[in-house]
């Protein structure tokens, strides 16, 4: 009687064990939580609650061919689950790829987030735009917010077995990427563009945190794609626009031209062609 | 046998020739909206590919093109039917247009009849030459050196001083290879 009492109290006190390592692990890998990383274009541009200036009447002139920076809006949060600096230049580079071939860009600069973190407002962003010698700056903000949750089989977590093979941590990535045309001299916002995206997926407790890095750069990457085609749309949009409401000016700069014209060197050749013309005549009239 | 447009006594081709001033002077009151522009004609302005070779960038240019012209109408003219001379503009044209924008990217803006010019030139040469007067041979060969003289060493200086502009070589290569695409298309009449 008494051996029974033992066992059944020391297989009670290991289930209670293994459950609170479970819960612990549970916790140190942010199951059940929301975790998010963002930047806002508005609290970057009018820092400290500044106001855009009302009744601006200076109109945007772009000279083409444009010179186009492509940043993205610095984050202020501490955040480590946010985009490194090596993968935002990735994205950057496959918005740029898609544009720079349009013969009104002359060329697109990704400028590194760490050029615009060194202050605030459209101070630093003019600061950026006269180191590069840009034209407009495209700023994209994002908002990346992921979910992890426990499916019924996360239960299993408690036979610490169950954390390496069930999966039952449902994690969704749900990202939104907006890109902010500005025309650097006028600060207006020429147009501007969204794209968004939803990664879902399960993972077994052990792999969520990895699961949950790939979702993470996943989200980025399809919501940056799906901005892609909507700033292709938008700007198709704008040039239509700007036709009709004459909110934007447009002129060329003087590029590389010139004429088509028949040289003094030409005219010899065909004042020679008058002498090979008037020869082969007269050889003709000789023989008749 | 008849050399040349003199002995042809063919009023309509005189009609053609004043077509073509006519078609010059209307174009010179429209640079800005014929020239090419490659920034312009990305964005839907298609005419210019045609329309840039008919208006010039000042009258010395348009003055240096038309003595070209009157040139190829008088030595050549009679070698094609006046319909195929229609459509060696509208192939050439279209051939030169697409050659800068295609092989140019960086020529901006361009305006002059050069480009055509030169293509009538190597259409008429090769019409002599399929008409059996192999002495054009030597012409062909000089107006092909000439082109790609041009190409790499620019226009004379006369010619750079009297314009005062850039000079687009290119387009006189294109000129010559349309011209001679166009000559190994068509037959001549004998």
């Amino acid at each position: 009687m008494n051996k029974k009492r033992i066992t059944l109290l020391a297989v009670a006190l290991l289930s209670v064990l293994t459950a609170s390592c479970t819960n612990l692990w549970h916790d140190m890998l942010g199951s059940n939580v929301r975790q998010g990383v963002s930047s806002s274009l508005v609290d970057y541009l009018y820092p400290e609650g500044e106001i855009p200036p009302t009744n601006d009447q200076n109109t945007p002139n772009l000279q083409l061919p444009l010179r186009v920076g492509l940043a993205f809006v610095p984050s202020y949060s501490n955040n480590v689950e946010g985009l490194s600096e090596a993968n935002k230049n990735l994205l950057l580079e496959k918005v740029k790829a898609s544009f720079s071939t349009r013969d009104y860009i002359k060329d697109i600069t990704v400028i590194p987030d760490t050029y615009l973190r060194s202050g605030k407002g459209f101070k630093t962003v003019d600061q950026v735009s006269r180191l590069y010698g840009l034209d407009v700056i495209a700023l994209v903000s994002y908002d990346q917010v992921a979910h992890v949750d426990d499916t019924k089989s996360s239960i299993l977590y408690w036979t610490v077995v169950g954390a390496y093979l069930v999966k039952g941590s449902k994690n969704d990535v749900q990202t939104f990427v907006d890109t902010a045309i500005f025309d650097v001299k006028t600060h207006k916002l020429l147009f501007r563009a969204p794209g968004i995206n939803k990664v879902e997926g399960t993972s077994t407790l052990v792999n969520s945190p990895e699961h949950m890095r790939k979702a993470r750069e996943e989200g980025f990457s399809l919501a940056m794609s799906d901005m892609t085609t909507n700033l292709e749309n938008e700007l198709e949009i704008f040039k239509d626009r700007i036709k009709s409401d004459k909110s934007v000016t447009v002129t060329h700069r003087d590029g590389y031209g010139g004429g088509g014209s028949f040289g003094f060197v030409s005219i010899l050749l065909l004042i020679g062609f008058v002498f090979i013309n008037s020869f082969l005549f007269y050889r003709a009239k000789q023989r008749m | 046998m008849k050399y040349s447009y003199f002995y042809q006594q063919k009023k309509y081709h005189l009609l053609v020739f004043f077509l073509f001033i006519a078609l010059m002077a209307i174009g010179q009151q429209f640079t800005d909206s014929f020239q090419y522009d490659r920034l312009s004609i990305a964005n839907g302005e298609y005419w210019r590919i045609i329309t840039c070779h008919f208006c010039h960038i000042g009258w010395k240019h348009l003055l240096l093109n038309l003595i070209g012209f009157i040139f190829i109408i008088l030595f050549f003219f009679h070698i094609y039917p006046l319909v195929k001379w229609f459509y060696a503009t509208i192939f050439c044209s279209v051939f030169i247009g697409l050659g800068f924008l295609i092989l140019m990217p960086e020529l901006d803006w361009y305006m002059g009849l050069s480009g055509l010019l030169h293509s009538f030139l190597v259409i008429g040469l090769v019409g002599e030459i399929k008409r059996g007067r192999k002495l054009y041979y030597v012409g062909l060969l000089v107006v092909l050196l000439k082109v790609v003289m041009e190409k790499y060493v620019g226009p004379s200086i006369y010619t750079r001083q009297f314009l005062e502009f850039t000079v687009i070589a290119d387009a006189h290569v294109l000129g010559a290879l349309s011209g001679l695409m166009f000559s190994f298309l068509s037959k001549v009449k004998k």
